[in-house]
């Protein structure tokens, strides 16, 4: 019912009194030093690589390319080429929806991307306390865990948004289809 | 095929334009589009303004990767302020009548008996509406479809088992290949949306369309609308392009839904003494029960709404405990797969399950008690409209009613599983209808983690006799500017109980006769 796309609402931590005291203090705090703080630091050796997409920064690129894995455990291709592309694919289709979002809310996914991939907000609010390329996958599920299960509106509203972009990129991609046993359109003469 | 000569296309606009008309109609879902095949037929000048694309029949390739960008706002995924519920409304010439499921009802007795007690509406006795119902369902081919495909029946089956009450639904379509593709605009051009029969009539009628345009402000001098400032969109109906189109009327049709239209008035700024405009929007709230059944289901093909049960509507009286209504959602991969919030292997399993799935959804009757009092529209600082829908314990008291009665009907039908679409409940559901039915007892309803959708949006611009309790008046007038009327599904002050399609188009055929005639159009009698 719902489509690729949940983001989360950094807008509001700056503007909005009301969702900020909803959310607590501490994760509050956090996010909203995310969107000021510098990008993030040299030791995510990928941060300073330029971006080959549209709306994904190398930064953003690199978190997601640990936590697409993640989020489709089993769900993505065993062969390593195929699983690369398919990675590649999930990122390209994030890209697409972003450049196809309100203004309002490629905003707030953006602000998202910049509290994951900032090296402070990533530590204390994500829990991630290494670059995302040294993370274990260990590392990955328990913040996926600890974000969806948490108390604070915004964690969850910030994995829901997670989830939905890297799953909704995937299942819309004819290569996820065999798997789950959907024929794909009929032909239509 | 439709005339395109008069159709501006807001991304490849190289200048500014002015156009001058009758009437403009800013949208063209089903008010818009209705409303612009009459005027013009009646011999006025009629500019549409969408902001959607014009896509046609050829570029609907059954793909949700493809859809959801191009013809629906936000990716498919409009979201109430605090995220709590997802909005499917379409963005694409033609509206959401290019992307919806085809389900057209009358309007219940019940819902327009409320309007004329509550708010006073004159004209809305059945007796009233008939007439406008049936041209629209001879204009648009609206029928009882005869085939259930294997979801859809479901629903019917285990609803009759328990002797529940449950009915075919009326589809607007013509030689319907009944592929299931109806969300992501008909390939075969049998759905009879606006995209392939007003449109194309008031084009043929000499009216023009502006594509990709976004109105953005009315422009008001004393008590008239003198011109509405659209600008141009590119190729993603998003970023602006910098160009502008200026339309120049005599009469102003807004027809761009519950949130837009609020959202262009509240940027114009237009009188609003009793502060009226976006309040009471509602959404049909909307809850889902999946279960796993023994069959193989393949709930992507076939029409993806055939069945329907009121059981429940109204179950507690029209001003009691919430009803709702009982239907069916096609599940494609990507609509199933993002409503499933896990990660991982519980992600992964459920989807393996994919052609044995099956699902229900209870749309909420909002409106009609003092609990259910609906959202309201409000601007975001880039002058965008968000829509802030409060979760009251009237509404939960209804889903977690729904809840269980969905899983009923699913056991009843022989469903191996069933599962409440709740961040708390197991993925792989619950065994027996008394397992299934703790589990819903002991679930936390709360935002973000009840997963909530919505895929009607209703009232915003609501019409009553009083100005203090309403925005426009029983022709759709607005009760402050002299030229300015609303003619869609933002108009109505409640929800429905049924899905909203054919009660717009009823109501704006009546309406927009009834303007043609105020504004000396020559209205030609129908049979």
């Amino acid at each position: 019912m719902n489509a690729p796309n949940t983001p989360p609402p950094p807008e509001e931590f700056g503007t909005g009194r009301r969702m900020f005291l909803k959310a607590g203090v501490a994760g509050s705090a956090l996010l909203f030093l995310g969107r000021w703080l510098p990008p993030a630091h040299a030791a995510d050796s990928s941060a300073a690589k330029e971006s080959t997409f549209a709306y994904l920064t190398a930064a953003d690129a690199a978190m997601l390319a640990r936590v697409v894995p993640i989020m489709l455990e089993g769900a993505l291709p065993k062969d390593r080429a195929q699983f690369n592309a398919a990675v590649g694919e999930i990122l390209h289709g994030i890209d697409v929806t972003l450049a196809h979002q309100a203004l309002s809310v490629r905003g707030e996914i953006q602000g998202l991307f910049g509290v994951l991939t900032k090296t402070i907000t990533r530590s204390l609010v994500a829990g991630i306390w290494t670059s995302w390329d040294k993370a274990t996958d260990q590392d990955i599920r328990d913040f996926l865990s600890s974000w969806r299960n948490s108390r604070l509106d915004t964690l969850r509203t910030g994995y829901i948004g997670l989830n939905n972009l890297i799953v909704g990129s995937w299942y819309g991609n004819p290569k996820s289809w065999a798997r789950i046993g959907y024929g794909g359109p009929p032909a239509i003469a | 095929m439709a005339n395109t000569d008069n159709v501006i296309h807001g991304s490849k606009l190289d200048k500014d334009l002015t156009l001058r008309a009758d009437v403009v109609i800013i949208g063209t879902g089903a008010g818009g589009g209705t409303a612009a095949e009459i005027l013009s037929a009646a011999g006025l000048k009629v500019v549409m303004l969408e902001e959607g694309g014009y896509y046609r029949a050829t570029d609907f390739r059954m793909q949700e990767a493809d859809a959801y960008p191009n013809l629906y706002y936000e990716v498919g995924a409009r979201k109430t302020k605090d995220k709590s519920i997802t909005i499917l409304q379409g963005r694409a010439v033609g509206g959401s009548t290019t992307v919806n499921w085809t389900s057209c009802f009358r309007t219940p007795t019940e819902t327009f008996a409320f309007w004329t007690k509550t708010f006073g509406v004159k004209g809305y006795g059945d007796a009233d509406m008939a007439p406008w119902f049936a041209r629209m369902e001879k204009r648009l081919n609206i029928e009882p479809w005869p085939i259930r495909n294997p979801h859809n029946d479901v629903l019917h089956r285990g609803a009759r088992k328990l002797g529940w009450v449950v009915e075919a639904i009326p589809r607007n379509v013509k030689a319907c290949r009944n592929l299931g593709y109806c969300g992501m605009g008909c390939p075969v051009d049998a759905k009879q949306s606006m995209l392939v029969t007003t449109i194309p009539a008031a084009l043929a009628n000499g009216a023009t369309l502006a594509a990709q345009a976004r109105a953005h402000t009315l422009e008001i001098k004393g008590d008239r609308v003198v011109a509405v400032n659209a600008i141009a969109l590119k190729q993603n109906s998003v970023d602006p392009t910098g160009r502008r189109i200026r339309v120049e009327a005599p009469h102003i049709v807004l027809a761009g839904g519950a949130i837009n239209n609020p959202g262009l008035l509240l940027r114009s700024e237009v009188p609003d003494p009793y502060e009226r405009i976006g309040k009471r929007t509602f959404l049909h709230v909307t809850s889902v029960s999946t279960a796993i059944m023994p069959e193989k289901i393949e709930p992507y093909y076939g029409a993806p709404q055939s069945a329907y049960s009121n059981q429940f509507l109204f179950r507690d009286g029209v001003a009691g405990r919430l009803g709702y209504k009982m239907e069916v959602p096609p599940l494609h991969p990507i609509l199933t797969a993002v409503s499933t919030l896990w990660f991982g292997k519980e992600h992964a399993d459920v989807m393996a399950r994919l052609p044995h799935l099956s699902a229900v959804i209870a749309l909420m009757r909002d409106g009609f008690h003092d609990d259910s009092p609906g959202g309201s529209v409000s601007l975001l600082s880039d002058g965008s409209p968000v829509l802030d829908y409060p979760l009251t314990d009237y509404l939960w008291d209804g889903i977690r009613h729904a809840y269980a009665s969905m899983a009923e009907i699913q056991f009843a039908a022989g469903a191996s599983r069933v599962t409440p679409v709740h961040m708390d409940a197991r993925p792989d559901g619950y065994a027996t209808l008394a397992d299934t039915k703790k589990a819903i007892a002991d679930l936390s309803l709360k935002a973000l983690r009840t997963q909530l959708f919505s895929a009607h949006v209703m009232g915003g611009c609501g019409m009553g006799a009083d100005p203090k309790h309403s925005v426009v008046d029983s022709h759709g007038k607005h009760h402050q500017l002299a030229n300015l009327w609303v003619f869609d599904g933002s108009l109505f002050p409640t929800g429905l109980g049924t899905n909203p399609s054919l009660t717009i188009y009823a109501m704006a055929a009546r309406l927009a006769t009834q303007l043609a005639e105020a504004a000396g159009g020559k209205i030609k009698p129908t049979t």
